[in-house]
């Protein structure tokens, strides 16, 4: 592939050449005038970088030769293009969507190329986040069985590509204002639903810890205590004794964990 | 015959072959058919056809972002931009051999 020499910034020149051929496909309909013109400026920024302004030409000219190849007729209607619903609502998104744009790029530190590079995480978090909505309608409890592994995965994959715009979803949302409102609705209450989602999956995680540890044998020091470790200031303790003031082993006594209520083991099986 | 004139029966053709090659965006296109000897192709041309066949599902596309400049947007090939590239490759090495075959043999006989 050829590499171009990018413009940092467009050239006035180009701006106004690619809006003067803009007014001469005004008949056409919004989203046929955004497909025509749509990466002109920086195609045209390279043309000029290497051949001067004297490049660009006719505007007319270059627009009648545009239309024809893209195949329409080579001189513009002249009825006004009549603005449906549908178009109006395109534009209106269109415009929302250039405005959030031109918000982003205003602060600086390429914020926008930041939160496009955080897109595939996004991507992921929201089809866990559907994931958990769904384990919530089910029941009270996360099911981690293959079954909801592999629901997980069927979302994770569809988060995916509807990310990436594959399956053919980018010509949908160019053609149905109904998918792009639909499309925007999912991923805001997506991003409504994370924290009720982190939330369930900490007291998941919380739940399996403690019903790990209720299954601690609580007598403490028979060989048949399962209990993982002891540790005291950060090094494993094998074995505990309680003795008396005399250092004698006093025989039936236990340590109690007074914030857990419930005995502490006095050796540790991993030792 | 002007190349101008031949170009327009063949030019999605150039293109497809082009994109099918590699993706590519409007004016990187543009300067491959040119690098390739169609030195007469004209911008809006490739531009036009470059929509025509994105609007026939022959090419996809996507935008890439660039921290220097304006945004790019590529064309790459479709499944059935590459059957119908297979298609018009045929047409034209019929078309071209018959031609070919045409002035050769008014050349001998003359």
């Amino acid at each position: 592939m050829t590499h171009s020499v990018h413009e940092t910034t467009i050239p006035a020149e180009v701006r106004d050449f690619v809006a003067a051929v803009r007014e001469h496909l005004a008949d056409l309909d919004s989203e046929e005038q955004q497909e025509l013109t749509a990466g002109l400026e920086a195609d045209l920024a390279d043309l000029v970088a290497e051949h001067g302004t004297g490049a660009l030409g006719d505007p007319a000219s270059y627009a009648r030769e545009l239309r024809s190849a893209a195949g329409h007729d080579p001189e513009m209607g002249r009825r006004a293009p009549r603005r449906s619903l549908r178009r109006a609502a395109m534009e209106a998104m269109d415009g929302m969507h250039d405005s959030w744009d031109r918000v982003l790029d205003s602060v600086p530190g390429d914020l926008r190329g930041f939160l496009t590079a955080l897109g595939p995480a996004w991507w992921v978090v929201r089809a866990v986040t559907a994931w958990l909505v769904v384990q919530d309608i089910r029941g009270p409890y996360i099911v981690l069985g293959h079954e909801w592994l592999v629901v997980l995965a069927v979302f994770l994959v569809v988060s995916v590509q509807l990310g990436r715009r594959a399956w053919g979803i980018d010509r949908l949302l160019a053609a149905s204002v109904l998918a792009r409102l639909l499309l925007v609705a999912l991923n805001v209450f997506a991003v409504t639903m994370v924290p009720g989602a982190a939330d369930r999956l900490a007291w998941h995680v919380a739940e399996q810890r403690a019903y790990q540890f209720a299954e601690t044998p609580t007598t403490g020091s028979g060989p048949g205590d399962r209990f993982p470790d002891i540790t005291f200031r950060g090094r494993q303790v094998c074995e505990l004794e309680v003795r008396d003031a005399r250092d004698r082993v006093v025989d039936g006594a236990y340590l109690r964990d007074l914030d857990a209520q419930r005995r502490v083991p006095l050796s540790a099986q991993i030792c | 015959m002007e190349t101008t004139q031949l170009l327009r029966g063949v030019l999605d053709l150039a293109v497809l072959a082009v994109v099918a090659a590699e993706d590519g965006y409007g004016y990187d296109v543009v300067r491959r058919l040119r690098a390739a000897g169609l030195e007469d192709v004209g911008d809006a041309s490739v531009y036009g056809t470059l929509r025509r066949l994105y609007g026939a599902g022959a090419l996809t596309s996507y935008v890439v972002a660039s921290e220097e400049g304006p945004h790019r947007k590529y064309y790459g090939i479709t499944t059935a931009g590459r059957d119908e590239l297979e298609r018009q490759r045929d047409e034209w090495r019929a078309f071209s051999t018959t031609i070919t075959s045409l002035i050769e043999a008014q050349e001998a006989a003359a």
